[in-house]
């Protein structure tokens, strides 16, 4: 029969918390020991049993009721009230090491600036009272307006107030010239003394992101004004801020993406939060193969939505668009969980072109041959309708305050449907900001 | 403590109620699956995983990063579960049917598995559960963490605020228990 220590030696060895020596003397008891080879492995398949269960998750929507809870209680209590973080204890030796420090430099600090060999414009009393004579030896090595000893006065009751003399008026001596300078060059004291020339700064290319009101994009000129902005990269972030809640922007959204062939995939966390529409989102919407031009059909389409009386208030303002930056593109890797590098877009020059040698003659139509071969919009005929663009997918996240679990079916779903894009097509990361 | 968390609670701190919802997001799948095999229902494991957070939250400024915030947070919830246990245990259960409803996942109907798997894993969890409800808050808390979180013993006792010899005498005797209760059901 096995004692109760070895039974506990047992258990601790299935979780593996021995020391080498208990653990020793459980392989010499195992050895032994039929009945502890027994209970050793029921107890390892109990906790293999145990370890099999499946896990247990919350439902989506826990967290949003949890947060909607928390705020419901602090209404209730008068206020949302952060909790109030406790003082920090600051040792009392590193504080009197910090004062001491303090006071140490305030004194050397001081030191210097009044003692130092450049201060040499001290200020010095006028005198009101005609000098007394100086030595002459002494006139002779002083230079002029050297403040010299006020004379004493008289003797004798002192006088009213009103006859003493003025108090000495503060003014500055006059540097004195050193002795064997010659004349200074008239010319050289005029001009600054020349400076090294030193590169302080140097021209930052900073891009700076353009504002368009969505409404006005049925005017032709910030049409082309956004069309000529998009055309100059490969890769934009689009800002809408959203006037009442993002969830009824997000609405009008989709469905104009529908109708120019982007179809939606929402992720499941978004969803969410979309069927609960109190709750402040942001949402990034990210889209690839679509053509300046495209885009900017969606846009001045999804203003157009917005300005109509029976689509309910108007939920756009302004437009801001910017160029994809290295935190953008980590984001978006962030948001989708793959490699940056996977979302780099396509260099708009075509591969294994030497853009050293110049063109022949024939590059035209070679060209025009590679493109005719090529997937993609082909260029309208005049008087003709474009052709339609192919279908494309979009993905659709929560942004903030929470972010799409890592791994999401609707992520996968996105990036294993992924196709090269077109030529000359953008990568764009738009953004619903809830801004009411 | 990693530098995240720290930041976060900073943010909570100071009234960001976006970091706390991100607190939230990253513990409450970890939590709730403890909770829930300790109180073996969901709706229960729902309040006691909500007050667990509103508790954390209250308490946040006392905080002192002296311990992971997640070791913290499962004191708390652990605690509040065990509680809720013995008030229930105390008390006559009118709902005594309820214990398990709701709780088992749906059966697994992807292609990949058999419907008789399901089956009899849905029948496994519902046995080795049953044998658990029958330990002791305290027991079925140790066994829970050791063998379905796989915690250490120095973190299980600095969430159970125990010795770590007396978190060895209870997996010992939860074991011999749980051995016990399993071997009469088969």
């Amino acid at each position: 029969m096995l004692s109760d220590h070895c039974r506990r030696l047992l258990s601790a060895y299935v979780d593996g918390e021995l020391s080498a020596r208990q653990r020793k003397a459980v392989l010499r008891l195992l050895r032994r020991s039929t009945e502890a080879r027994a209970l050793l492995r029921a107890l390892q398949e109990d906790a293999q049993r145990l370890r099999r269960l499946p896990r247990k998750r919350s439902d989506p929507e826990f967290q949003f009721r949890l947060i909607a809870t928390f705020a419901e209680q602090q209404a209730e209590l008068g206020r949302f009230r952060p909790p109030s973080p406790q003082p920090a204890t600051i040792p009392l030796w590193l504080g009197l090491s910090a004062a001491a420090a303090m006071l140490i430099a305030v004194g050397i600090g001081s030191y210097l600036y009044f003692s130092g060999p450049t201060w040499s414009d001290p200020p010095v009393a006028r005198q009101s009272q005609p000098a007394p004579a100086v030595p002459a030896a002494r006139a002779e090595s002083l230079p002029e307006h050297t403040p010299v000893p006020r004379e004493e006065p008289p003797a004798g009751p002192r006088p009213a107030a009103s006859s003493r003399p003025a108090p000495p008026e503060l003014v500055r001596a006059p540097r004195p010239a050193p002795a064997d300078e010659p004349d200074p060059d008239p010319e050289v004291l005029a001009s600054p003394a020349p400076v090294e020339k030193k590169e302080l700064f140097r021209a930052a290319d900073v891009q700076l992101p353009i504002v368009i009101n969505l409404h006005e994009l049925d005017q032709e000129k910030s049409r082309q004004e956004l069309r000529g902005e998009l055309n100059r990269g490969s890769a934009f972030r689009l800002e809408l801020p959203c006037r009442e809640s993002s969830a009824r922007a997000f609405k009008r959204l989709q469905p104009v993406l529908e109708a120019n062939g982007i179809r939606l995939i929402v992720d499941q966390v978004a969803q969410v939060r979309l069927r609960y529409g109190q709750f402040k989102t942001n949402y990034v919407i990210y889209l690839e193969d679509v053509t300046p031009d495209e885009l900017v059909r969606v846009l001045e389409q999804l203003g157009a939505e917005d300005r109509k009386a029976e689509a309910g208030p108007r939920q756009f303002t302004q437009l801001v668009a910017a160029s994809l930056n290295e935190a953008d593109r980590k984001e978006i890797s962030q948001l989708l969980s793959v490699d940056p590098r996977q979302l780099t877009p396509r260099s708009q020059a075509l591969p294994g072109v030497d853009l050293r040698k110049p063109l022949a003659e024939t590059t035209g139509d070679q060209v025009a041959q590679a493109l005719t071969k090529q997937g993609g919009v082909p260029r309208p005929e005049p008087g003709k309708p474009a052709a339609k663009a192919p279908e494309r997918l979009a993905l659709a996240l929560a942004y903030n305050p929470v972010r799409p679990r890592s791994g999401s079916a609707e992520v996968k779903r996105f990036l294993e449907s992924r196709k090269p894009p077109r030529e000359g097509t953008l990568q764009v990361l738009l953004v619903l900001r809830d801004a009411g | 403590m990693s530098a995240d968390s720290h930041w976060l609670i900073d943010e909570c701190l100071k009234g960001d109620t976006a970091a706390f919802g991100e607190l939230v997001r990253r513990y409450q799948d970890r939590l709730y699956n403890t909770v829930y095999r300790l109180v073996d229902n969901a709706e229960d494991a729902q309040d006691v995983v909500q007050d667990a957070f509103l508790s954390a939250y209250q308490s946040l400024g006392s905080f002192k990063g002296d311990s992971r915030f997640f070791t913290w947070l499962y004191r708390i919830a652990i605690n509040t579960a065990i509680s809720l246990k013995r008030r229930q245990r105390a008390g006559l259960s009118l709902d005594a049917g309820r214990n398990g409803e709701g709780g088992v996942e749906p059966l697994d109907v992807s292609e990949s598995s058999r419907p008789g798997h399901a089956l009899e894993q849905a029948e496994e969890e519902r046995r080795i559960q049953a044998a658990l409800n029958r330990l002791s808050p305290e027991h079925r808390a140790v066994l829970i963490l050791k063998d379905i979180e796989g915690q250490k013993y120095e973190t299980m006792a600095e969430i159970l605020q125990v010795p770590i010899g007396t978190i060895r005498s209870r997996l010992h005797r939860a074991r011999a228990e749980l051995r016990e209760l399993l071997a009469r059901e088969e």
